[in-house]
């Protein structure tokens, strides 16, 4: 495994550190998250799983990507205040599964219709795109 | 909704930022606790989990980074940040923030004074109603190009001009008021009754006049100013319908003037008491009846909606020559002018004088802003150079320029608030002073400047304007310069960062201290000289005493009885005589009168006329060059008699004896009356002690003058030694009679020079600042060039140089450039003495003495600060020199 230096200072290179972590063959599979969409997986995630800490969100994107999203965990903490300033999601203290202290996170009744909302927009968005993409000459 | 939401939760962000990051510290350790026990678990070595952990996660400092400006905002957070570092680093800098707090305040405060006292006098409408359209109408006279007041029947005839919506005539007057023995004067204003329709005033309590009132309407009715009512009848709505007593009349109250209307005209005795409606023909004829003649009322009209001053102007023009082909004696020489209201709230006459004056005070106290920057330059300038190192490291740390820009502009923002504060009490002070002594624009005027919005304003944008000259280090900051700068100690640096700059500003404040010294002194020496005046007459052995009439009270027999108590104040053995005056001297008030010989038509000459008692001359000690005074005997004559003033004399006869000799006398558009010169008499500065005007005519009271004599009494010791004695004498007044002042001619002296002393010490205040300013400018900026050629200095005086020619070589530059700037400024300063012809009374705009007493001492004081700095220089030695570095 290549020596990586101690100061990753930047996404890009953190990015770059991890796929020579991963060998050359990640290059083509890894995908960054498409901008505007970690609110909505985050949001999706709560949903499905139910009450989760911010540990086990990201590893449950990642799980879901099966390996195709680089994802840098930390970024995961902005979007959680992002919905958590909206009233979308509410946090509550907790013990995590190596008994330390972790936030847990829970949708609420207006994040699920903010969800719902998203989720049409997200549908008719891909949809159009794929209209546009498929189309013929 | 949701936007409210985040909008409260930023806020709560911002408010909550270190348990917040306490809160997330403790979540991205759990997670990375959890990443590593997750590595573990795959067979990582705790070693590599960790590390592991760390990249998967990303970077911790960009996720807390993220989070912060999630939680707040971004800008408002780094602002309140910086300011706290600012705050810090004005706590560390006390030195620093004392100058640059007093630089601020000193340059912004008077400035901002200054110019909201220019607009509130000479552009600022007056303040009623859609104010722009308000005009005021003034009468120009053609034979002396003065501007005169208009009469009750040329109003009717202008008040029917198309362009105008209505005009109102209106006119001070003092009303008088019995309180006890004392006569209280306050100023009233007899107005047309749309005046207050006109000009769309409301009443504060009450109603205003109806505009439809007649002249026979009874009860006779006025209105009360706010400030009386409150002062008077403590604010009681109920004084509506009340009756009150003014000059012997009982005037019912209709209502309250507010207090925001009132100072339309400036120039008269200050903001109205009360109102009172031109309805009546006796009151017309108190104040001179519907004769063309009486041109002592002033107008306030409103142009129509659509009309223009432009076409109100061609309109009165017409009726303006009209009434010229109409009444030629009284009209012939009279044009009408049309102003803007706001720009005529003193006679028109006076602008030029105002303007000029204000246009002096703006420019100094604008020279005071501008030496402020320059000092500012300076100041910031040498920090700079500190601080070299500090923002070097910074912009190598990452930090944007931006950044830093926006660093140094919050570090200028605290640095200047305790300024602005300071500017704000300056601005106070200059206001205080204005409004005490309105006499040194030129004019008497009634002000009331005081710190408004304009002068907040004006004092905040000057100091902002100021605290951005902090960031101009920041502005100069390259990357590329970062490694030499870090190099660089500010002690070796040998290159002219900046030194261009502060040399120019070094340059600009020595033009500046040049020309307001020159103003200053300008102004001293003219009150030295004015102090010093000899007016002509005995001032030290003179008591003045004036007088009132109780309302009701008969004008001849009120003249009987000053002469009652003039006969028995001279029973007193220190007043050695008594005569009556119409005037007390050195009161600024003249009675004016038209002079001329016979055969000459018309009259051009403007004197003074005094109505004396007959031994006015002995009691107030002028002296007789030829013929004799005016003696009792001389009442059988009336006024056919008269001592005129050598000066007078000379005009008119200048190679032959005046003696015996014939005059031409008229007062207003009355026809001329023959008079007989009986003598001739010293000049003499009687209303002023500059005494520009110095032809006088004296005649005896005889028949008695329409208004109340004053008493002069000669005393043989001091006049202030006998003001107990006299106050005694005149506890008892006879019936009718009421005091109004007694004064030492010297008192009044004194008081009519305090406008002039006021200026004088403004002046000199700011240029002695100025003064000081550029001499530690230059001190400053000679000494740094020093310090920055230290080495250098050392090394050439080591390898056999001469150290005083050293010195002076590596000094010449700047020395030569102050010496320069201050033969500039001596060149600059008889640009501005001009403005302060009104201050500086009695001496030449252009003094000659003044100007080279400015530029030696300018001269000098270069030479002797850059001899400073060059031994400075030659003390350096090289073993020294280097030890430091």
């Amino acid at each position: 495994m290549p020596r990586l230096g101690l100061f990753v200072l930047t996404v890009n290179r953190n990015r770059r550190s991890l796929m020579q972590e991963q060998g050359d063959s990640m290059d083509a599979t890894l995908s960054p998250v498409p901008y505007g969409t970690l609110d909505l997986m985050v949001l999706k995630t709560l949903d499905v799983m139910g009450p989760l800490h911010g540990y086990g969100i990201a590893r449950r994107i990642e799980q879901m990507a099966q390996g195709s999203l680089a994802l840098n965990q930390g970024t995961i903490y902005p979007a959680i205040l992002r919905l958590e300033q909206k009233g979308w999601i509410r946090g509550s203290w907790g013990t995590s599964e190596n008994n330390r202290r972790a936030r847990f996170y829970a949708i609420t009744a207006a994040g699920r219709r903010g969800l719902a909302d998203q989720v049409e927009d997200w549908t008719r968005t891909v949809s159009l795109m794929t209209r546009l993409l498929n189309q013929r000459t | 909704m949701t936007r409210l939401r985040v909008l409260l939760a930023r806020l709560h962000g911002m408010a909550t930022g270190r348990a917040r990051d306490a809160a997330l510290e403790v979540e991205v350790q759990t997670h990375l606790d959890l990443l590593t026990d997750e590595y573990l678990r795959a067979g990582l070595p705790a070693q590599d989990a960790r590390m592991a952990a760390r990249r998967a996660f990303g970077g911790a400092l960009q996720t807390r980074e993220a989070h912060r400006d999630e939680r707040t905002w971004g800008f408002a957070s780094h602002l309140a940040c910086d300011l706290w570092l600012a705050v810090r680093r004005a706590r560390s800098e006390p030195r620093v923030l004392t100058i640059i707090a007093l630089t601020i305040g000193l340059g912004v405060g008077a400035n901002a004074a200054m110019l909201d006292a220019a607009n509130r006098i000479l552009f600022r409408s007056l303040s009623v109603p859609r104010a722009s359209e308000v005009v005021s109408l003034y009468n120009v006279d053609r034979q002396t190009g003065r501007y005169v007041g208009t009469s009750y029947s040329d109003f009717q005839e202008f008040a029917r001009l198309p362009a105008l919506q209505g005009l109102a005539l209106y006119m001070r007057l003092p009303l008088g008021s019995v309180e006890g023995n004392h006569l209280r004067t306050m100023p009233g204003e007899l107005v047309t009754p749309n005046y207050f329709s006109l000009l769309e005033v409301t009443a504060l309590v009450g109603t205003t006049f109806d505009p439809q009132r007649q002249a026979a309407d009874w009860p006779l009715v006025a209105m009360m100013g706010e400030d009386t009512w409150r002062e008077r009848f403590a604010a009681d709505p109920g004084v509506v319908g009340r009756t009150i007593d003014l000059d012997g009349r009982s005037f019912t109250v209709v209502g309250v003037v507010p207090r925001s209307f009132g100072l339309h005209n400036l120039n008269w005795l200050g903001r109205p008491a009360f109102w009172i409606p031109l309805d009546s023909f006796e009151q017309l004829h108190v104040v001179g009846g519907l004769s063309r003649r009486e041109i002592g009322f002033l107008t306030l009209g409103r142009l129509r909606p659509g009309a223009t001053l432009a076409q109100a102007q061609e309109q009165a023009d017409v009726v303006a020559r009209r009434l010229a082909a109409e009444a030629p004696d009284t009209n012939g020489h009279l044009d009408m002018t049309v102003f803007p209201a706001g720009q005529a709230k003193f006679y028109p006459g006076f602008r030029p004088t105002v303007e000029k004056s204000l246009s002096a005070f703006v420019v100094a106290t604008g020279f005071i802003f501008l030496l402020a920057c320059c000092n500012l330059i300076t100041v910031v300038s040498h920090r700079n150079l500190r601080r070299q190192r500090e923002l070097a490291v910074r912009l190598s740390l990452g930090g944007s320029r931006g950044r830093i820009v926006q660093q140094l502009l919050a570090e200028g923002f605290v640095f200047a608030l305790p300024g602005f504060a300071l500017a704000l009490a300056a601005a106070a002070g200059v206001q205080h002073v204005v409004n005490a002594f309105p006499q040194m624009l030129g004019t008497g005027m009634a002000l009331e400047l005081s710190i408004s919005w304009p002068v907040i304003v004006l004092a905040m944008l000057f100091s902002l304007a100021m605290a951005a000259l902090l960031a101009v280090p920041a502005l100069r900051l390259h990357r590329a310069d970062v490694v030499r700068r870090l190099k660089d100690d500010h002690r070796t640096m040998t290159g002219s960062q900046g030194a261009s700059l502060r040399t120019l500003a070094v340059a600009a404040q020595v033009v500046v201290a040049a020309a307001l010294s020159a103003g200053s002194l300008l102004v001293f020496r003219s009150l030295l000289t004015n102090n010093g005046a000899e007016v002509g007459f005995d001032r030290s052995h003179l008591l003045t005493i004036s007088f009132g009439l109780r309302p009701g009270a008969d004008r001849a027999e009120g003249r009987g009885a000053v002469l009652a108590v003039a006969r028995s104040l001279t029973q007193i053995p220190s007043v050695l005589s008594a005569s009556t005056v119409s005037f007390p001297p050195l009161d600024g008030r003249q009675q004016r009168i038209m002079a001329g010989i016979p055969g000459e038509a018309p009259l051009t000459t403007e004197a003074a006329e005094l109505r004396v008692g007959s031994s006015f001359f002995a009691t107030a000690g002028i002296a007789i060059l030829q013929g004799r005074a005016l003696d009792e005997k001389d009442r059988l004559q009336g006024s056919g008699l008269a001592v005129i003033s050598a000066s007078l004399a000379h005009r008119f006869w200048p190679n032959a004896e005046a003696i015996g000799q014939t005059i031409l006398l008229a007062q207003g558009r009355a026809a001329p009356q023959r008079v007989q010169v009986v003598g001739v008499a010293r000049d003499v500065r009687y209303s002023d002690p500059w005494g520009d005007r110095r032809l006088f005519v004296y005649r005896l009271d005889e028949p008695p003058a329409p208004y109340l004599p004053a008493l002069l009494l000669k005393t043989s010791g001091p006049a202030i030694l006998t003001l107990a004695d006299v106050h005694r004498g005149l506890a008892t007044l006879p019936e009718g009679l009421l005091l109004t002042l007694v004064r030492t001619a010297d008192t009044r002296f004194d008081q009519m020079l305090r406008p002039q002393r006021a200026a004088g010490v403004f002046l000199g205040v700011i240029a002695g600042l100025a003064m000081l300013v550029a001499g530690i400018g230059l001190h400053h900026t000679l000494g740094y060039t020093v310090e920055q050629r230290r080495r250098e200095i050392a090394v050439r005086i080591a390898v056999g140089g001469s150290p005083v020619r050293v010195s002076a070589q590596i000094l010449r530059r700047p020395a030569v450039l102050a010496l320069g700037a201050a033969v500039a400024g001596t060149i600059t300063s008889t640009a501005f003495t001009p403005l302060l012809a009104t201050q500086a009374k009695g001496m030449p705009a252009h003094d000659a003495a003044t100007f080279l007493t400015v530029g030696a001492v300018l001269l000098v004081g270069c030479m002797a600060l850059a001899a400073c700095s060059i031994a400075r220089g030659a003390r350096i030695n090289l073993s020294q020199s280097l030890r430091l570095e």
